[in-house]
């Protein structure tokens, strides 16, 4: 008997296999609903090898979920950052724009002491030359602009329309040694000429010796010339450096600040008629 | 060792039939039958008798898993690794196509045979049209992955044990 099964194990296999599995499907058909101790052995058992031999799998999922994450969070913080970057650019724009209000406001204010009628205009552009430095402002012959018209700041002057283009104009600054006003000491009524020496030191020239003058006395305009009205201030007197010669040496400072200059004021004055034409 | 191979490759089969197989079932709707696959490999690369109690040993824990009728996949299993270990495997058994037509048909006879034994052991049960569905959608995964699944356990059996296992296709050689 053992020895045919020896010889047919293959066949005495497949026979066993059919037997058992169709006891065990006759069995589990008969119980439906209810497991047995085999079956609760054999599932305690192979659940706990698989529990085991899912780790690694868990593993690499928990991984690449990670993974993920981290990928997620470096393509939200690549955005993130050019948002950051947007609203950077956008609140310097709003500061700019905030700080240009203010100096507007502070242009406006003095400009409503003055006599004509002002047109604000931005600065373009800044030259340099042998003479000194000269303005583009963003107003031509088209806005009324007209060639010699005052330039101001709220300060005080700056200087006059040199150029008139149909929209870009030219200032010639007080700084521009091709520049001179007729200026009045404002404490002393005293007269001189305000310029810029050949060293390129600003200067009052040809004021009278026997007037006292003090270090910080206001220069300003004295209307003579026809260009620039009485009374816009120009400089302060800075110090009297050299009193040899016909007249005393004289150093004054510009009132305005000229490195800061963004916007100008154009005083609208009408041309007025040469009466020795 | 060679019984600890394939206690090894068993627990790989079962996790890569109760979880991995799962990714598929998200894809395509049906995931593939790793332990029919694994049967497959054990009676083409063995003999009639490794692909029956390979077979048998996974089904009835496959059997066991899904709480279904004890006995079923066993028998099912056990009797595909049984005629594929009988194929008597030619030089073709190595060829892809020849690996995939016998998974093709192994998947088939599992569908069939699945079939007969449900009208036998359980006639009130109705089975539906995605289960059909679902069956030839996993027929069609087994038959693509066939060549990779097997000719990775191949090489996991040539790596682990080069002499213990024996040469490949022994009825040949």
């Amino acid at each position: 008997m053992f020895q045919f099964l020896a010889e047919r194990r293959s066949l005495a296999l497949l026979v066993g296999l059919f037997v058992v599995c169709f006891s065990l499907m006759t069995l589990s058909v008969r119980f439906r609903g209810q497991s047995t101790l085999v079956e609760r052995a054999l599932l305690s058992l192979v659940g706990s090898a698989i529990q085991v031999a899912d780790i690694p799998r868990k593993w690499s999922v928990e991984l690449w979920q990670k993974y993920q994450l981290l990928k997620n969070a470096h393509e939200e913080n690549i955005e993130l950052k050019q948002k950051l970057q947007s609203l950077s650019a956008n609140h310097a724009q709003m500061q700019e724009l905030k700080l240009e209000i203010a100096r507007l406001e502070k242009l406006l204010g003095a400009s409503q002491n003055l006599e004509a009628p002002v047109r604000l205009a931005r600065i373009v552009a800044r030259q340099k030359s042998i003479y000194g430095e000269s303005l583009l402002i963003g107003l031509g012959s088209r806005d009324g602009v007209r060639k010699n018209m005052p330039v101001m700041h709220q300060a005080g002057l700056v200087g006059r329309i040199s150029r008139v283009g149909n929209n870009v104009s030219q200032v010639l600054t007080l700084l521009d040694s091709r520049s001179a006003v007729n200026v009045i000491a404002q404490r002393s009524r005293a007269q001189g000429v305000f310029a810029i020496s050949s060293e390129g030191e600003s200067e009052v020239r040809y004021m009278p010796f026997h007037v006292e003058m003090k270090r910080g006395d206001l220069l300003i305009s004295s209307g003579l010339g026809g260009i620039f009205p009485k009374g816009l201030p120009v400089a302060h007197l800075a110090e009297v450096t050299d009193v040899r010669g016909l007249f005393p040496k004289i150093k004054a400072k510009a009132i305005v600040d000229f490195s800061n200059l963004e916007e100008v004021m154009i005083l609208m004055t009408k041309p007025k008629e040469n009466p020795w034409k | 060792m060679i019984v600890l191979f394939y206690i090894i490759l068993a627990i790989l089969t079962i996790v890569l039939h109760t979880s991995v197989a799962d990714y598929f079932s998200i894809w395509i709707g049906a995931r593939p039958d790793a332990i029919l696959l694994t049967t497959v490999f054990l009676g083409l690369h063995r003999d009639r008798e490794t692909g029956l109690i390979g077979g048998f040993s996974l089904g009835i824990v496959e059997d066991v898993l899904s709480g279904g009728l004890l006995g079923f996949n066993a028998l099912l299993k056990g009797l595909i690794g049984h005629y594929t270990g009988g194929l008597k495997p030619s030089m073709t058994a190595r060829f892809v196509v020849f690996q995939c037509a016998v998974v093709f048909f192994a998947s088939i006879f599992n569908i069939l045979f699945s079939f007969l034994l449900v009208r036998i052991f359980l006639p009130d049960q109705f089975l539906t049209i995605s289960y059909w569905i679902d069956s030839i959608k996993t027929a069609g995964l087994n038959v693509v992955l066939a060549p990779f699944v097997i000719s990775l356990m191949g090489k996991m059996e040539e790596k682990v044990l080069p002499s213990e296992a024996g040469t490949p296709y022994p009825e040949r050689s």
